[in-house]
């Protein structure tokens, strides 16, 4: 594509993507009356009933199910949202004061409800009808992570956008073009669903057969579970059809998004609109980052953050200076990244790219905003009772049960000595199986008796460890016993009260250890698993810590 | 008119079915009885195969072939082994003191005792204990380490090795690094026995080529003829390991280096055969016949000659050039080493081959047999030719 012709300012024409709208529901109602119409005048035309009237019926089934199936589905499309609790205009008077100021700047409906998301997006979706053609009530979509994350500046920019998405800009029926996209897509997305879901349960039950098949010495069936019945038919042809809008509706979308950007450079400055698409965008990543190594970490240990703190948690990631650090070169390279980079993974008719958007952005004059500047500070500041908020919205967001509600510190140290025990057991249960006490103690009176290969049997080792004879067994046997011995060695210094893990919002958990300790430990292990074992340097390095921790310096 | 309907689908599946049941029964008949020719034919070549009777061509029967890895053999040797497996080191202390200056026997004496230390070393700590200064021992433990980490290893190839195997192998191989650096350190400075013991380390740890040639030129200037180091370094040298890097230049620019530097008689020139056995199964290309190759082994023929006849590596040489001309339809030359080797059956029979015997005895007889044809078209063309020829 070349900008040439796609570019912010060309000039599009809405009606074929409109007609191709309007046409599907059209030819519906024309296919389903006219195989009525069919049915009814040949059966009142009869003076009997015949038997090729029953195929007839048949037929007109066939042809008309998918037709009334898809009528159905386009009918109100449902928004797929994991919704967290509604913000009230009562309970939050000063973030709706921002929502209705950027709306009625921008001049479009506002949003009749906001609703909190745990995700790092903020999206207006609305509840239309008949593909997008008959407008609907709108919900503002606000992620927790991104309140967090951007100014009130920002996210007055990116409040901007998502609505400027329903002014006219200059394109009649622009917006209808827009949200029919939309809504065609969630038609495609519900069709694939329960094609899947067809195809899943047909594979469930191609196993099912299949054993038996295999238990009674029959040949298995061929696994194929088909192409996911009426419902895949339907979603490849509805597929065709969102394929064939997304290409003729592709310039108005495109236009209509160009047009949105520019709607939040004037509202809010052109800096800042840029600031708040790049920072969203960047935000993504960071937040699966966080989701994944700083809450997911202590579901291992069935520990969960404090109440609140699941979506709250994320402020301390932000405020890392590693982090912020990382977040402001990811936001200043987006511009930057060349059309070569993206051009690929564009199909038609995609949405154009960030960096292209950001690009159009940049090359306008700056201007001043036109709305009223809001407060400094965080958009979260806007956020009355956030805590209960975020407490709520957790509420709403399915989460493991059982977990311990832990803070930050523990949830890293009680997780990683969790994971620190579960790598003991095996030595453990080896210990008190053969009659000893499960203390790192017992293990070094073990090694220096010359009986390691008595526990290491009992730890799970490979088959080539276990074939092994002679000097070669004992070399399998060597790093085997060293991790066992470094497990409970760590399991003792805990228990001490000598070692403990930090957690760092800026990198991975830490393990603190009192002096010297961490250098003298690999050369202690060694000497304890050596051909003529000397526990005397780990033992010393054990009473020490313990001595060091009783009497803290 | 609506039974039809029923019933000629009914008929014609049925019809299918029964079809397909008996041509199905019709090649299961045909397929049992292909298999019991093919087996018939199969006894009867096994039991008409072409056969040789040894004695009737100077070779020993196939009961008295004794394979014969190479390795250091004698009264002695085996006294000290099993004294030292019942823990006394000093037969072998001794054998180590009686070969002093010898560094062939002595890289022999090293390789058959750490062989045994490394399923039972309490013999050689105990020696090391009592003679802490000892380097035949320090040198033995060196080898013995380095026999352990391949015994972890194995001899597969390195993607049928697992990673908890080249971790105990890479740990056990950097031990030995560090156990050659004390044998040095106690060693005679003339000694290259500390030096060559590590090139199988070079090999396992992967060293750079740089750090190789430094530890070869160490081995060199103390005894630039040591046979066994020159086999090893070859291996370093080869497309499977880090110095050939897949390539075979460097493997026979090494090999002609040695052969060149080394006076008739040095029996170095097996390097060559062994370089072309290594790289013909890299490439999985078998060009035995190649003139460079025949040129090879006629340089060993003549190394052989000139060499000293109480030399302990004959047989090993010998063995790799009766492999060499029986493949290069030479049968002549072949039944000649063939008849040479006596009761060994050496490398490579003996180190590669599962049946290092049977395929020793299948490689004679056809040698043996392709010379029976030779001696019979010769004695056919001078019946006929004789008036022409003369």
């Amino acid at each position: 594509m070349s900008t040439e012709r796609t570019g912010p300012d060309a000039p599009v024409r809405a009606l074929p993507a409109v007609a191709l709208l309007a046409g599907l529901p059209l030819l519906a109602a024309a296919v389903l009356l006219g195989l009525a119409g069919v049915n009814a005048a040949l059966v009142l035309g009869s003076d009997r009933f015949h038997p090729w009237m029953v195929k007839l019926w048949l037929l007109s089934a066939v042809v008309g199910y998918p037709v009334l199936r898809v009528v159905l589905l386009a009918r109100r499309p449902r928004p797929a949202a994991a919704a967290g609790p509604a913000l009230s205009r009562e309970a939050q008077p000063a973030l709706w004061a921002r929502v209705d100021a950027v709306a009625a700047a921008a001049g479009v409906r506002g949003p009749a409800e906001l609703r909190l998301v745990p995700e790092p997006r903020l999206a207006v979706v609305e509840r239309t009808a008949l593909l997008g053609l008959l407008p609907g009530r709108r919900t503002l979509l606000l992620g927790a992570p991104l309140l967090l994350g951007l100014s009130a500046a920002e996210l007055d920019a990116l409040l901007a956008r998502e609505l400027g998405r329903f002014a006219g800009n200059g394109v009649r029926l622009g917006p209808v073009v827009l949200s029919g996209h939309d809504a065609v897509g969630q038609v495609v997305a519900a069709l694939h669903l329960r094609a899947d879901r067809h195809r899943a349960a047909e594979a469930g039950e191609i196993a099912e057969e299949n054993a038996y098949r295999v238990a009674s010495g029959r040949p298995a069936r061929a696994e194929d579970p088909g192409r996911g019945g009426v419902e895949g038919v339907l979603a490849r042809l509805f597929g065709a059809y969102a394929r064939l809008y997304g290409r003729v509706s592709a310039r108005v979308r495109e236009r209509q998004e160009y047009a949105a950007d520019r709607l939040a450079a004037e509202l809010a400055g052109r800096d800042t609109a840029v600031a708040a698409l790049g920072r969203a965008d960047a935000l993504a990543p960071l937040h699966a980052h966080y989701l994944e190594q700083y809450v997911g970490m202590g579901l291992e240990a069935d520990l969960l953050p404090l109440p609140g703190q699941v979506v709250g948690g994320f402020a301390h990631l932000l405020a890392a200076p590693r982090r912020a650090a990382e977040l402001d070169e990811a936001v200043r390279r987006l511009p930057r990244r060349t059309d070569e980079d993206e051009d690929e993974d564009e199909g038609p008719g995609a949405p154009p790219s960030l960096h292209r958007r950001l690009a159009a952005l940049l090359a306008r004059p700056d201007a001043p905003a036109r709305l009223d500047p809001p407060p400094p500070g965080p958009a979260a500041a806007l956020l009355a009772d956030a805590e209960r908020q975020f407490t709520d919205l957790e509420a709403a967001v399915p989460a493991p049960g059982g977990a311990r509600r832990v803070d930050w510190p523990e949830l890293v140290d009680g997780t990683l000595r969790a994971r620190e025990r579960g790598k003991a057991q095996p030595v453990l249960r080896a210990l008190t199986g053969t009659g000893r006490p499960g203390t790192v103690e017992a293990l070094l009176d073990v090694l220096d008796a010359g009986r390691g290969e008595e526990i290491a049997r009992l730890l799970p080792r490979s088959e080539r460890a276990a074939a092994a004879t002679g000097r070669a067994a004992r070399e399998f046997r060597r790093p085997l016993l060293r991790e066992a011995l470094r497990s409970l060695t760590m399991l003792a210094l805990y228990a001490r009260g000598a070692a403990r893990w930090e957690a760092s919002w800026s990198g991975p958990a830490f393990l603190v250890l009192p002096g010297g300790t961490a250098e003298r430990l690999p050369g202690a292990l060694d000497a304890a698993v050596a051909d003529t074992p000397d526990s005397a340097p780990l033992r010393a390095l054990l009473a020490e810590a313990a001595a060091s921790a009783a009497t803290p310096a | 008119m609506a039974r039809l309907i029923v019933i000629i689908p009914l008929v014609l599946l049925i019809g299918f079915k029964l079809a397909t049941w008996l041509m199905e029964r019709r090649t299961a008949a045909l397929k049992t009885a292909t298999e019991a020719a093919r087996a018939n034919v199969a006894r009867i070549e096994e039991a008409t195969r072409p056969t040789i009777v040894p004695s009737e061509h100077g070779l020993v029967r196939r009961a008295e072939l004794v394979v014969d890895k190479g390795v250091l053999t004698g009264p002695e040797v085996d006294a000290a082994l099993a004294a030292a497996a019942a823990g006394d080191w000093r037969p072998a202390a001794e054998l180590f003191a009686a070969a002093a200056g010898d560094h062939d026997r002595r890289w022999g004496l090293v390789e058959r005792f750490a062989e045994s230390a490394v399923e039972e070393d309490a013999w050689l700590k105990a020696w090391r204990a009592e003679r802490p200064g000892d380097a035949d021992a320090a040198v033995t433990g060196v080898r013995a380490l380095i026999g352990v980490a391949w015994k972890v290893r194995t001899s597969k190839r390195a993607g049928e090795v697992s990673r908890e195997q080249f971790d105990v192998f890479h740990k056990i191989l950097g031990d030995a690094v560090e156990a050659a650096a004390e044998a040095v350190a106690l060693a005679d400075p003339a000694d290259p026995l500390p030096f060559s013991v590590q090139l199988p380390i070079a090999r396992g740890l992967s060293w750079p080529r740089e750090r190789f040639r430094e530890l070869w030129v160490e081995i060199t200037d103390r005894a630039p003829l040591l046979w066994p180091a020159h086999l090893d370094a070859l291996q370093y040298w080869c497309a499977k390991w880090r110095g050939g890097g897949g390539d075979h230049a460097h493997m026979h620019a090494f090999a002609d280096a040695a052969i060149a530097a080394a006076p008739p008689g040095s029996l170095l020139t097996v390097l060559k055969l062994e370089g072309y056995w290594e790289q013909f199964g890299y490439d999985r290309e078998y060009a035995y016949g190649a003139p460079e190759v025949r040129a090879a082994a006629d340089a060993v023929r003549a190394d052989l000659a000139a060499a000293d006849p109480a030399d302990r590596h004959l047989t090993y040489v010998r063995g790799w050039l009766a492999y060499m001309d029986h493949r290069a339809d030479r049968p002549v030359e072949a039944v000649e080493q063939f008849r040479a080797l006596g009761t060994a059956v050496p490398d490579p029979w003996a180190s590669y081959f599962d049946d290092p015997v049977g395929t020793f005895v299948g490689h004679r007889a056809g040698a043996v047999l392709e010379l029976l044809e030779l001696r019979e078209a010769e004695e056919r063309a001078r019946a006929q030719g004789a008036p022409t020829a003369g």
